[in-house]
């Protein structure tokens, strides 16, 4: 059994493993924020462990499972599929813990300190226009967990890698042939996965929090200009919450919030094909007009 | 400073001890709070002390957080509540709060940051299958268990198989007594009835010397006990809730309760490790009035007892005690049944139980990739 830690504003995270593949993934992917000195007088906020299942499993089609609290989540995975459930597991552990926040699935993007959210469920291509976006000049909060102070309505930064699927791991490694990958986890529920390290300054800007001026909802799909549709606050709030970790776990507060985050923002939902279409739009009509 | 067992303890005596940690060493405790599932309780008692200012700022989050958890919970087993008391009451004589969820609303000290996973309730064993109807038409249903598990708990147990609120996602576990009924010590439903009191938001409890009765006859006849520590502070907190005076009086009250249900030993083993482990100051010539097994049965508990009713984590340096628990398990299934159930009962679990522990746990895991992970990737 093997431990690190995992420096990732806001939080740190303590990881056992007995599953070689998780920690060279980790060491690759975290760089700088991968530390195996745990007699460091970090403030750990979540322990959690990957390892093998027990028995004569671990020699059989060998699984990985995911511990935190003595509570564990979700079913064990291949564990070829190792890394990809530890960062699941990340996300899944913020979400359940992290009341104090609201939190949003959904990819945020930032310019001069102002933020884009993009809620979107799986099959969007939110992860692939967020990769575009994180190495095009825009400094990359998350690509999974919207992180919102309730007080203040701003987006913290919780920079992790960004995880792609599918036909967008070719597209990405075409993209961006000096980024570093992870190993690819074939075949899981969301098809075959891999994870992309964030760009260094968005590291570098990790504690630097931004207001949030635009949500968009962004829809893959082939074929088509960049349809662009201004949606209403009503729509924006139930898709909104279609999207939310937290707001039954979090009560009324969350809809505060929310309500506050969607009067002061604009809201779009758009259709496109091409990244670079988007990336004007975002910049010409949501930040340089906020 | 080390983070040991005995930290743990003092700091839920004494929460205010706690800034004396360093910020690492803090987020250890709050680490190990969490896994014991106490944090919530911690919270509330170091507001309550105001010992909550003094602390790493993230300590103090993850404080936080764990107090909305519980409010949450507060908030939904208030709503729950009235929505199965209105459900059941045309077929139970009585519907009554049970353990965590009765705590909550009670609104006592025990309550306060009390997490539980399932809200138990106590009826009439005669009206439990048209409980089970009405609850099944309100949405609670039954999950798929296998037949000899249904059977199980039909037949020998003194509840039916947990049911899920099929939108809102809460379970109930129905009872019919505290006890299971093939265990020759179960309590008449006449002596249980006369402890039943109804709260100012018109549900039913037991009464606070019954709810400290049943909780220790729950702890000291579990199987299980990896989260021991919370069920003691339960009793803990039930006594400290009550200034000097009034607790002689509770404690009487209590014994008085233990003696007309036939309960008396468990009393006695709660009594006994709350003055060893938690330092209550409750008489000694009372405790062993309570004990009255044999002197090696009384010597093999408090062995047993000593060591895995206080907190266990891999970050407590030597708290982990396999043994004992292995010893607590078979000792609770003992105490469970007749002999010739319990090796019924054993051999048929144990078949499955042989064929994951050698095969994996998750060996009889049903296939279900659609939903694996769904929570975290919704």
């Amino acid at each position: 059994m093997q431990s690190f830690r995992l420096r990732v504003e806001p939080f740190t995270f303590e990881i056992s493993t007995n599953i070689e593949m998780v920690i060279n993934n980790a060491k690759l992917i975290y760089g700088q924020s991968f530390s195996s000195d745990l007699s460091e007088n970090d403030y750990v906020d979540y322990r959690i462990s990957i390892c093998h299942t027990n028995g004569i499993r671990r020699y059989y089609k060998p699984q990985a499972r995911f511990l935190c609290d003595n509570r564990e989540p979700f079913k064990p995975l291949k564990a070829s599929q190792g890394y990809a459930l530890m960062e699941w597991g990340m996300n899944w552990v913020i979400a359940a813990n992290e009341l104090e926040y609201v939190i949003v699935h959904a990819g945020v993007l930032a310019k001069d300190g102002k933020a884009i959210m993009l809620p979107a469920p799986p099959g969007s291509g939110k992860s692939t226009l967020t990769a575009h976006l994180a190495n095009s000049g825009w400094q990359l909060l998350s690509d999974e967990l919207a992180i919102i102070v309730p007080e203040t309505g701003r987006v913290l930064p919780f920079v992790r890698p960004i995880c792609l699927k599918n036909a967008s791991i070719e597209l990405a490694k075409s993209w961006f042939p000096e980024a570093v990958f992870s190993t690819i986890a074939k075949d899981t529920h969301k098809g075959d996965v891999i994870h992309l390290a964030p760009p260094k300054c968005a590291i570098d800007m990790a504690t630097q929090s931004a207001e949030i001026v635009g949500i968009v909802y962004p829809q893959y799909t082939p074929n088509t200009q960049l349809d662009i549709y201004q949606l209403s606050m009503t729509e924006t709030f139930m898709k909104l919450a279609e999207n939310a970790f937290n707001f039954t776990a979090r009560g009324a507060g969350s809809f505060e919030t929310v309500t506050k985050l969607i009067e002061r923002s604009k809201h779009f939902e758009i259709h496109y094909n091409d990244v670079n279409e988007v990336e004007a739009f975002l910049r010409e009509d949501i930040i340089d007009a906020s | 400073m080390q983070v040991n067992v005995d930290t743990i303890i003092s700091l839920l005596r004494q929460p205010v001890l706690m800034s004396s940690y360093s910020p690492s060493e803090q987020s250890t405790i709050i680490i190990v709070l969490r896994q014991q599932n106490i944090l919530a309780r911690f919270a509330y008692l170091a507001l309550e002390h105001g010992a909550m200012h003094s602390l790493h700022e993230k300590a103090q989050r993850h404080l936080r957080n764990a107090i909305k958890k519980s409010e949450r919970q507060v908030y939904q087993v208030g709503i729950e509540s009235q929505e199965i008391t209105k459900t059941l009451a045309r077929y139970s004589d009585y519907v009554v709060f049970l353990k965590g969820a009765a705590y909550s609303l009670s609104g006592r000290l025990v309550g306060k940051g009390r997490l539980y996973s399932d809200i138990d309730i106590l009826v009439t064993k005669a009206q439990l299958q048209d409980c089970e109807q009405a609850l099944v038409i309100a949405g609670w249903l039954g999950q798929e268990i296998t037949n000899y598990d249904d059977k199980y708990y039909r037949k020998w147990t003194h509840e039916i198989p947990p049911l899920i609120h099929t939108g809102r996602g809460t379970v109930i576990d129905v009872h019919h007594n505290i006890l299971p009924i093939v265990s020759k010590d179960a309590p008449t439903v006449e002596a249980l009835a006369a402890h039943v009191v109804t709260t100012d938001d018109g549900v039913q409890v037991l009464s606070e010397a019954a709810q400290f009765v049943h909780s220790a006859v729950h702890l000291f006849r579990n199987e299980e006990y990896l989260t021991a520590f919370r069920d003691l502070l339960d009793l803990y907190l039930m006594l400290t809730e009550k200034s000097d005076n009034e607790q002689d009086v509770f404690i009487l009250d209590i014994v008085a309760v233990a003696k007309q249900l036939g309960l008396r030993y468990e009393v006695g083993l709660a009594f006994d490790n709350l003055k060893r482990i938690m330092g209550s100051n409750i008489s000694q010539s009372l405790i062993d009035s309570c004990l009255h097994k044999s002197a090696l049965r009384i010597a093999f508990d408090q062995y047993l007892f000593k060591d895995i009713l206080k907190p266990q984590h891999e970050l407590l340096p030597g708290s982990l005690t396999p043994l004992k628990h292995l010893l607590a398990t078979l000792r609770g299934h003992c105490i469970k049944m007749p002999l010739h159930l319990l090796v019924y009962h054993l051999s048929a679990k144990s078949l499955r139980g042989l064929a994951e522990s050698v095969l994996g746990k998750h060996i009889f895991t049903p296939k279900d990739e659609d939903n694996n992970l769904s929570e975290a990737n919704k």
